[in-house]
């Protein structure tokens, strides 16, 4: 057998399977000494008995290896077994020789220098049975996917200057969170589910987190927006259809401005339609100017000239109209060529049913993205949600779809959180259900009213119908608030006591009621605690001064509302009592009262005074009611399900335990 | 390193070993104010068991510097000024890379943070952020050193690097359903 050895200059990689072409015989021309130490060194060979030829050859820049290599291992290696199967395509080696195994212990680079001082190396292998093995390392430029932002003109790197609020202190983050807790604290985009294209889904993903974006940029704000704020924002940015339906007092508003100023500023939205009832026009007016002062909006309003000229004017990127002039300015919103890169929709419950005529105009508005903001998206039955669906995205809810089906198709559009499951800080909300005996007098009458209009709801026999049955409710309610003969009122004696205590400690309260009728009577009978009144009879231009006294005035303690004008929209989070002097039909109106209150900025508990007269129509509504919020809680805990919680036709029936045919019920 | 702070472009390059598939690079270039300008990810790369065998330890090494991060590099429209990784592996491209390149250590509660990685290393302080700088000519400039203190006290070092990390997943996700 006779040794063999090359010049290390002179292996190829194509040298694979060849004999050498010059082998010199039975020499060993070895390397200077050093270098062949540390060759060997590296190898893991000194001392032991392996007879090895290795030209190696290593060029990074063209990241191929050569090596050639000549060698005996023990036959017993399974290692090197694996390798010999595994190579590139070799020359066949017997089955007692095997290729070496390297050992390396530093890194390609320093290796490259040390073969650097090698020349040639020769090596003897008498008595060894010798073949020669030859592989090419070859490490081709892996294959790249780019994808590049495009950049917004508008979103601009400025110094933050001024008062800026920022979301968070980083250094101090940086400094005094461990990874963890820094990880939860950035919110982070996600691309929704129906975002297909992987350029689209990577833009978003690779937004920076929301408290870095904003931190960074000029975009300045009151005061920090909360960790659940930021998620609201980071879910209707990247939205083309989405219902944010927080829970009231989690700060819908806010979220849906800064969202909208984010895609302003990156170029993303030129044109924002935002509709409302008319009296929270000017509390998303004062909101903007509050989370996003550098925002031109318009308000339209006015005559129909004023409304027109309006309409057409693009110099602001923000429009603000009421629901009622979506008819009235029907040509204009739908005019050829007027287009929204937005329409959002406020308390969104307006366009539930789907056939009325403001929803089927609203649908019809030109548009690339569909908003709805609303606490209660089910207030009755899951057609509420189908409703609000038509206008995000007309035809994606099929009727009839099972609970469980409907959940998980709207999943992906639905942000709702509860004030329970994100402000854990938050003061709580204190319930206390003033079960009140009538006076002797509205006894009286509440029977007599009681019995003759189920005689006479007897007497219609099949004729009756619901409606007949809801005017002996709300007149049997009337009663219970104050006796139509006398003016006597058990719930205003509690009301007058307990205000008595409220003044005293200088706190404020909002009473609630379904009535104008009942507000006018309590009026003269609160005079001493200052009372003021906002309802449908107030003059829209009069309704924020009333509540700019409310709050400034310290004489002020009271504010008479109606459920209609005062459930939705308002911030009255100075108020520490809210009392429910009759009740709606609805919880979810009765929440939405409540949270005037009971929101964000909230200064302490909010207490809730449930006014319900024992052993009458009222008593009898909120068991039935109270039995529907426990079979909610249950299902929308566990299944997001829809949340029916106002009164069928059947239990109206039932509160007189009447058929829905009009018969008795047998007792 | 003659620009003003505010156009220094940070191109983020990190690399993953995706199960069965092998290794993974993804580069972010982002603006001072950590908003992305561009991404490129490699396919995965799988060394042949040769290959594995020769390179031994140095493999990981190689492929991280020499091969991903330099094909990234090569990739950008746009130039970054500074490269960051927080890969001890591919911060092997600094011998291929004539860029400023910054190591930070990412967060691993069970191990004690690497010392210094050699001589041509320099560690600094960004912020409350500790780093090391690849800068084998003398003293750190001061228009280097008051970029990254900037970015520093704005920015999280490690915040990218789990875009890039996400960004491939998603990629790869797509890939897959796609194929």
């Amino acid at each position: 057998m006779e040794p063999q050895a090359k010049p290390i200059a002179s292996t190829k990689s194509d040298d694979i399977g060849s004999a050498p072409a010059s082998v010199p015989e039975s020499a060993t021309e070895m390397a200077p000494a050093s270098a062949m130490d540390k060759l060997k060194a590296w190898l893991g060979w000194e001392g032991k008995e392996h007879q090895a030829a290795f030209p190696p050859n290593v060029d990074s820049s063209s990241r191929e290896t050569s090596l050639l290599c000549v060698g005996q291992l023990p036959t017993d290696s399974p290692a090197a077994t694996d390798s010999l199967e595994q190579c590139d395509p070799g020359p066949q080696l017997s089955a007692d020789l095997w290729p070496v195994q390297f050992q390396p212990a530093t890194s390609v680079s320093q290796v490259s220098e040390s073969w650097s001082e090698l020349a040639v190396q020769k090596v003897a292998l008498d008595g060894w049975q010798t073949a020669s093995l030859s592989l090419r390392l070859q490490f081709r430029s892996p294959r790249v996917f780019s994808h590049i932002f495009p950049e917004s003109p508008q979103w601009q790197v400025k110094p933050a200057t001024g008062n800026v609020a920022q979301p968070e202190n980083k250094t101090e983050a940086n400094k005094q969170q461990p990874k963890q807790e820094r990880e939860r604290s950035r919110t982070r985009i996600k691309p929704p589910r129906d975002l297909v294209k992987l350029t689209d889904r990577l833009y978003y993903l690779l937004q920076p987190p929301l408290e870095t974006l904003l931190s960074g940029s000029t975009l300045e704000f009151p005061f920090p927006p909360f960790k659940h704020q930021f998620e609201g924002v980071a879910f209707l940015f990247p939205r083309q259809a989405a219902i944010l339906a927080d829970e009231m007092g989690l700060g819908k508003t806010m979220q849906a401005i800064t969202a909208v100023r984010m895609l302003l500023h990156s170029g993303q939205l030129r044109s924002v339609l935002l509709i409302c009832p008319k009296p929270l026009v000017t509390n998303w007016q004062r909101e903007f100017a509050a989370w996003a002062p550098e925002i031109p909006i318009g308000i339209v309003e006015g005559a129909t000239a004023k409304r027109s000229y309006l309409w057409q004017q693009d110099s602001t990127p923000v429009k603000i109209a009421n629901y009622e002039l979506m008819m009235r300015d029907q040509d204009e919103v739908l005019g050829e060529g007027k287009h929204f890169d937005l329409v959002i929709l406020d308390e969104a419950q307006r366009v539930k049913n789907a056939n009325n005529t403001t929803a089927k105009t609203v649908r019809q508005i030109s548009r690339h993205r569909s908003w709805a903001l609303t606490g209660t998206p089910i207030e009755n039955s899951v057609n509420d949600l189908h409703g609000i669906f038509e206008f995000l995205m007309p035809g994606y809810l099929p009727p009839g779809m099972a609970v469980d089906d409907l959940a998980q198709e709207v999943g992906d559009y639905v942000l709702r959180r509860t004030k329970d499951l994100v402000m854990k800080d938050m003061p709580p909300r204190l319930y206390s259900d003033a079960l009140l005996e009538l006076s002797p007098e509205q006894q009286d009458t509440y029977n007599q009213a009681e019995e003759s209009g189920i005689v006479r709801l007897n007497d219609m026999g099949s004729e009756i119908t619901v409606q007949h049955v809801f005017e002996l409710v709300l007149r049997l309610k009337q009663i219970c608030n104050f006796d139509p003969v006398t003016g006597n009122s058990s719930k205003l004696q509690r009301l007058q006591a307990d205000m008595e205590e409220v003044a005293a400690s200088g706190q404020k309260a909002i009473v609630f009621s379904q009535w104008v009728k009942t507000i006018d009577k309590m009026m003269p009978q609160l005079q001493r605690f200052g009372p003021l009144e906002y309802h449908g009879r107030i003059p829209s231009n009069k309704r924020d001064g009333i509540l700019k006294q409310f709050k400034e005035d310290p004489t002020k303690h009271v504010l008479l509302m109606s459920y209609g004008a005062g459930s939705v929209g308002l911030n009255l989070q100075f108020c520490r009592y809210v009392f429910l002097f009759d009740r709606w039909w609805n919880p979810a109106i009765e929440d939405q009262a409540i949270n005037r209150a009971h929101r964000i900025g909230a200064a302490g508990s909010v207490t809730i005074t449930r006014m319900t007269s024992e052993n009458t129509i009222e008593e009898r509504i909120h068991s039935i009611l109270e039995e529907k919020r426990q079979l909610f809680e249950t299902l929308f805990s566990a299944t997001s399900g829809p949340r029916n919680m106002g009164l069928t036709r059947d239990e109206i029936f039932g509160l007189f335990q009447l058929r829905a045919n009009g018969k008795r019920l047998a007792a | 390193m003659s620009l003003a702070a505010d156009a220094i472009h940070f191109g983020f390059v990190t690399t993953l070993e995706m199960e069965g598939l092998g290794l993974c690079g993804g580069m972010l270039l982002l603006n001072p104010v950590a908003r992305p300008l561009e991404f490129h990810c490699t396919l995965p790369i799988k060394p042949t068991r040769s290959q594995e065998i020769l390179y031994g330890p140095s493999l990981r090494p190689f492929l991280c510097g020499h091969v991903i991060a330099k094909a990234l590099l090569e990739k950008t429209k746009t130039s970054p000024q500074l490269v960051v990784t927080d890969c001890l592996d591919t911060a092997n491209v600094s011998e291929c890379c004539e860029l400023p390149l910054i190591y930070h250590a990412p967060e691993v509660s069970s191990s004690p943070a690497p010392g210094p990685l050699g001589e041509l290393w320099k560690p600094f302080q960004a912020g409350e952020q500790e780093i090391q700088i690849h800068w084998p000519a003398g003293d750190l400039p001061n228009n280097l050193k008051l970029t990254l203190e900037r970015y520093g006290q704005r920015n999280d070092f490690a915040e990218p690097f789990e875009r890039i990390r996400q960004a491939i997943m998603e990629a790869h996700q797509v890939a897959r359903k796609a194929a």
